[in-house]
């Protein structure tokens, strides 16, 4: 039997705000000592009351927004109860039946690969709730040790509708997910500083099938990979499970990743009763219409509608069109330098080329943070166009302009990379290598075309690759043909 | 009727270890509290608005300014159990299930 | 057997231990007194006394407070406060062994209001643990003893504070009341208190039983002194989401200008004066009624239908939220934690059955099954819809009328012990009390008289916001008469 696989994926995401959801200590306590941005309110003194950072509410819109979703009229924090040492309230506020956004969705597979149709993946609901804490687990196995500075950092909790189908979608569904993110800046979204985390909940049934299978949830996984390669793993399982004849168990499993494989968690005995509750320390918020379209007009322009820009309005492959649109800082940066510069093939080239080798080469993943700002390419673009540099000397500054972060013109006055156009000095050169090159000649001669791209190339050495190709080349025909018809 | 059995239910939710005698003590007491309180559930309560809020303003927000934590030494001090940094508690067994 | 009390014939009279804090205050400012004297004399009569009455359930040392604050009205005048307000440094208990051993990092905004107006803190005040109860009882640090009769309580949860008060131990006392716990143990010590609108005064530092109950109160001698101690504590702080952003006038001012009572409509809730009432209870809150009628007051019927309703509301509202609050008591970040468990539940579990009375399990057991899924609906939600309807019924009468007057308990302070072996007669005390919060009114209890040899006492209800003409009403009425001369002989 074949069988379909029904995907749901529950992302958390951490809000870059300056402060926590509910007090003001500040969120960027990375590296520091454990408990140190803290404060009475977000280590659960008695007596403490929240307050909300209004950003927070600004950025759940926003992300709302941005993800094509309605936005509440009116929104209110619930209370979810439970006991474990991270949590330092005994509960969590977080919402329960009236979430800042829902009904919104996500396009997938838009021209990634040809042939693949768009496909749109839904989005259930999107909440704000406070992060908890940190359990570290102890050498001696007897005791954990709970920090509290990730306790009260703002959360978005980001529910899809169980519309995927196989680990790749699940995996573009995330990737579109931070992409459209990052373009907002709401979110580092960073897996593996925990900055976005994804539980996957995964059923089988038997293809054909509408009514769903029982679901298993699925934790502790710690990359875009870690999250393909679990749900793999699981779908495997479950239709082993069904091809025995055995029925799939409710549960949550843990991802191992070492071993690349799901595992049961010890289950408790009751079953958790989280007593949802309306926060009565918070009053409700109701959000503005005005509000909403201050928000959505100052919006960026998203992902789907650069790609879509890039092909229609700039002619660019859907290929360079999607890896552009894809990496929010690159597309900037194209953008900035396509509004100076026309030639847009050549800017992707350059970008989607040298520039992103580079930056591999560098371990630099958005190139703001690199030493290349878009007035360094459009200065080197026009150096090609007017034959200053060639192409290929143009690559010798790009590793220039990285390693320094000077202007183009400066970096090749300084190493002499202006190229030689001049026809007296070539013909010079040219005159040189022939006499050096008998053989060559000869066998030019005698008809091995091939010949013209070794002398080429001993006068590029010659010249330390400053001459002209294209001058060097015409010229080095014109006298050759000289030599054979004398 | 509260069983003691639905009592040792919601003690489990509560983190309350009761004794026996606590739990028949507090299995009869609250039915016949619930019994009285089972009084509202005459009212007609159609299209009422439940309460959810006492007397407040919407919309109460915070600036997102940072201000100085209070520190390590500060909130770990009172702790019944730490190692100067962060508060110690019985071993956190990963994979059991985790709320 | 001599009186257990000495009505005095006016202020004056008042060894300064008793006089409200207004006549205090003149005397510091003309020299007859020091700020010294007054702590040292405060701290000194609540060590002697707290063998007796145990209302203090620590005593500050005796030499701080003195601020050097000046044109504030409480400079160097001596309160207390009631132990689940927390104060930096200072041990805050909640009356619980949980928080036996729990020093508080910061200050409760009240405690910050009361050190910048530099009044001088005399020490913290015994209650029911975490505010839960009508006794002081349930406190895990000795019951606290009525000054009219050591062998009654002396209501509760403020019991300590209204003692403090009653006793001449401080001038001004900081309760708080989730369901009547400043204004019946005002009542049962012959002491004012109030419970203001919900959200005039920041709950920032109260340690919560029933955050959308709880509101912080003072208990005074008079209704100006009351006037000026809301005046220090109110208004509103960007530290709690709930506090009210709606101006604070001067409510000294206000009561010092005086009120004309003429035509000023008193509702009466039919439903408040039925069976159930001692006699002599009944007796006194007529003769205050026809006391306000003799200023020229117009006594209107007004009604209450769903008051039956309001104790199930309240209980399951108070607790449920109360489940929650008291969640982090856990024994991780401060407090006590079991000395013996096998393992992190283990922990949890024993710490807090080791670490709470029996009243607070009962409660949290009560909350937590009021929210537990399948019963949500029928019990949490349910009383929530019937909350409103309760809102609605003072909204119509404060329709009728400008305020509502009524007894606050329905007899004088009982026997210690008499009410402890069933909860329910213990939560039948707080009929009269207990709508005042699930509405958010302002509701205060002035002494209307004595019923045995005991204090009873009348309460004003005014609508949102109304504390203004509620005190203003309530010093007219005491300009006139002399109850709340009358003082324990302590
Ligand atoms: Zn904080």
């Amino acid at each position: 039997m074949k069988y379909e696989a029904v995907i749901g994926l529950e992302v958390h995401v951490q809000l870059s705000t300056n402060t926590k959801i509910f007090c003001s200590c500040s969120t960027r306590y990375s590296g520091n000592e454990p408990n140190t941005s803290v404060c009475e309110v977000c280590s659960g003194q008695p007596g403490v009351l929240p307050v909300l950072n209004a950003e927070v509410l600004k950025r759940a819109v926003k992300t709302g927004l941005a993800l094509n979703c309605s936005i509440a009229k009116r929104t209110k924090f619930d209370r979810k109860n439970y006991f474990y040492p991270d949590l330092p309230k005994g509960y969590q506020v977080s919402q329960f039946d009236m979430p800042i956004c829902a009904n919104g969705y996500i396009i997938v597979n838009d021209g990634l690969a040809e042939g693949k149709k768009d496909k749109k993946i839904g989005i259930t609901r999107i909440h704000m709730e406070e992060d908890a804490g940190k359990n570290v687990h102890g050498s001696d196995g007897k005791s954990s040790f709970v920090d509290y500075n990730r306790a009260g950092v703002p959360l978005l909790e980001i529910v899809s509708e169980p519309d995927i189908r196989t680990s790749s979608e699940a995996k573009e569904y995330l990737e579109k997910l931070k992409t459209i993110l990052k373009y907002i800046d709401v979110s580092d979204c960073n897996m593996e500083d925990g900055s976005l985390r994804c539980d996957a909940n995964v059923s089988v049934r038997p293809a054909g099938e509408t009514k769903l299978g029982t679901k298993v949830e699925i934790k502790n996984m710690n990359s875009f990979r870690g999250v393909q390669k679990a749900i793999d793993y699981e779908i495997e399982r479950q239709i082993k499970v069904c091809e025995s004849g055995s029925k799939i168990t409710q549960e949550t499993r843990l991802y191992d990743e070492a071993k690349a494989v799901t595992l049961t968690m010890r289950k408790k005995e009751e079953a958790f009763d989280y007593r949802y509750f309306p926060e009565p320390d918070l009053p409700p918020y109701d959000i503005a219409p005005k509000d909403i379209d201050a928000i959505n007009s100052a919006l960026p322009e998203l992902p789907d509608a650069k790609f879509a820009r890039y092909i229609n309005e700039m002619q660019l492959s859907v290929y360079d069109a999607s890896l552009l649109s894809n990496n929010p800082s690159l597309a900037a940066f194209f953008d900035e330098c396509a509004a100076g510069y026309k030639n847009y093939k050549a800017i992707t080239n350059w970008l989607l080329g040298d520039i992103s080798k580079k930056m591999n080469e560098l371990g630099i993943e958005d190139i703001f943070s690199s030493r290349i700002r878009p007035e360094n390419l459009l200065e080197m673009l026009v150096l090609i166009d007017n034959g200053t540099i060639s192409g290929k000397i143009a690559k010798t500054v790009v590793d220039e302009i990285f390693a320094s972060g000077e202007k183009s013109s400066k970096i090749i006055e300084k190493l002499g990379l202006v190229q030689i156009s001049d026809d007296g000095f070539i013909l010079k050169i040219i005159n040189e290598v022939v006499a050096e090159n008998p053989k060559s000649i000869s066998d030019y001669i005698s008809g091995k075309e091939a010949a013209v791209g070794f002398l080429v190339g001993q006068i590029m050495k010659k010249t330390r690759g400053k001459a002209n190709p294209k001058l060097v080349n015409e010229m080095l025909i014109t006298e050759l043909a000289k030599l054979k018809n004398a | 009727m509260i069983s003691k059995e639905e009592i040792t239910k919601i003690a489990g939710l509560a983190m309350l270890e009761l004794s026996e005698n606590e739990k028949a003590e507090y299995s009869s007491q609250l039915s016949s509290l619930l019994g009285y309180f089972n009084e509202i559930q005459d009212l007609d309560l159609a299209g009422v608005e439940p309460t959810n809020h006492a007397l407040v303003a919407d919309n109460v927000l915070r600036e997102d300014t940072a201000v100085p934590s209070l520190g390590q030494n500060v909130v770990v001090a009172g702790a019944p159990a730490t190692d100067g940094k962060s508060y110690r508690v019985p071993a956190i067994i990963e994979t059991e299930e985790q709320p | 057997m001599s009186e257990n009390y000495i009505k005095y014939a006016n202020y004056k009279e008042m060894p300064a231990h008793f006089k409200p804090a207004h006549e205090i205050r003149k005397m510091i400012d003309a020299k007859e007194i020091s700020e010294a004297e007054l702590m040292e004399s405060a701290v000194r009569r609540s060590k002697e006394t707290n063998g007796l009455l145990n209302a203090f359930l620590s005593i500050n040392g005796g030499a701080e407070g003195f601020s050097g604050v000046k044109n504030s009205f409480w400079a160097g005048i001596p309160v207390a406060l009631k132990d689940n307000i927390v104060t930096k440094g200072i041990k805050t208990t909640a009356g619980s062994k949980i928080l036996e051993n729990y020093t508080p990092i910061y200050d409760a905004t009240v405690v910050q209001k009361l050190k910048n107006a530099g009044a001088p803190i005399v020490g913290k005040t015994n209650m029911d643990e975490f505010a839960m109860g009508s006794s002081t009882e349930n406190s895990a640090f000795g019951v606290t003893k009525n000054p009219w009769d050591i062998t009654r309580v002396p209501g509760g949860s403020s019991g300590g504070s209204a003692v403090a008060v009653a006793s001449g131990l401080a001038y001004m006392a900081l309760g708080s009341d989730t369901g009547g716990s400043i204004r019946q143990p005002a009542a049962l010590c012959g002491v004012c208190g109030m419970k203001p609108t919900y959200g005039r005064v920041s709950r920032y530092g109260l340690i919560a039983f029933a955050s959308s109950l709880d509101q912080i109160g003072p208990f005074t001698r008079d209704a100006l002194d009351m006037a000026y101690a809301l005046d220090v504590i109110c208004g509103h702080d960007p530290k709690d989401s709930t506090s009210s952003a709606a101006p604070a006038e001067s409510f000294s001012d206000f009561v010092k200008k005086g009120m004309d009572m003429n035509g000023v409509k008193i509702g009466i809730p039919d439903e408040y004066f039925g069976d159930g009432i001692e006699q002599g209870v009944a007796e006194r809150v007529k003769e205050a009624i026809n006391q306000f009628e003799k200023m020229g007051a117009k006594i209107v019927s007004v009604k209450l239908p769903h008051t039956k309703y309001a104790i199930p509301v309240y209980y399951l509202i108070a607790t449920a939220e109360a489940s929650s609050n008291l969640s982090r008591f856990d024994g991780v970040k401060y407090g006590f934690r079991a000395a013996e468990f096998k393992n992190l539940k283990d922990m949890y579990m024993k710490t807090r059955d080791e670490g709470f009375g029996a009243e607070v399990k009962r409660r949290i057991i009560l909350g937590t099954y009021a929210l537990s899924s399948g019963y949500y609906d029928a019990y949490y939600k349910t009383a929530q819809k019937a909350r409103t309807k309760i809102k609605e019924d003072f909204q119509a009468a404060f329709s009728r009328a400008d305020l509502i007057l009524s007894p606050v308990t329905p007899a004088t302070a009982f026997k210690i012990g008499e009410k402890t072996a069933d909860p329910l007669t213990m939560y039948m005390s707080d009929i009269f009390t207990i709508s005042a919060n699930l509405a958010s009114i302002p509701a205060l209890s002035i002494p209307c008289g004595l019923s045995g040899g005991m204090p009873v006492g009348l309460q004003l209800s005014g609508n949102y916001f109304q504390e203004g003409k509620m005190l203003a009403a309530a010093y007219e009425f005491q300009k006139r008469t002399d109850h709340h001369l009358c003082v324990a002989a302590v």
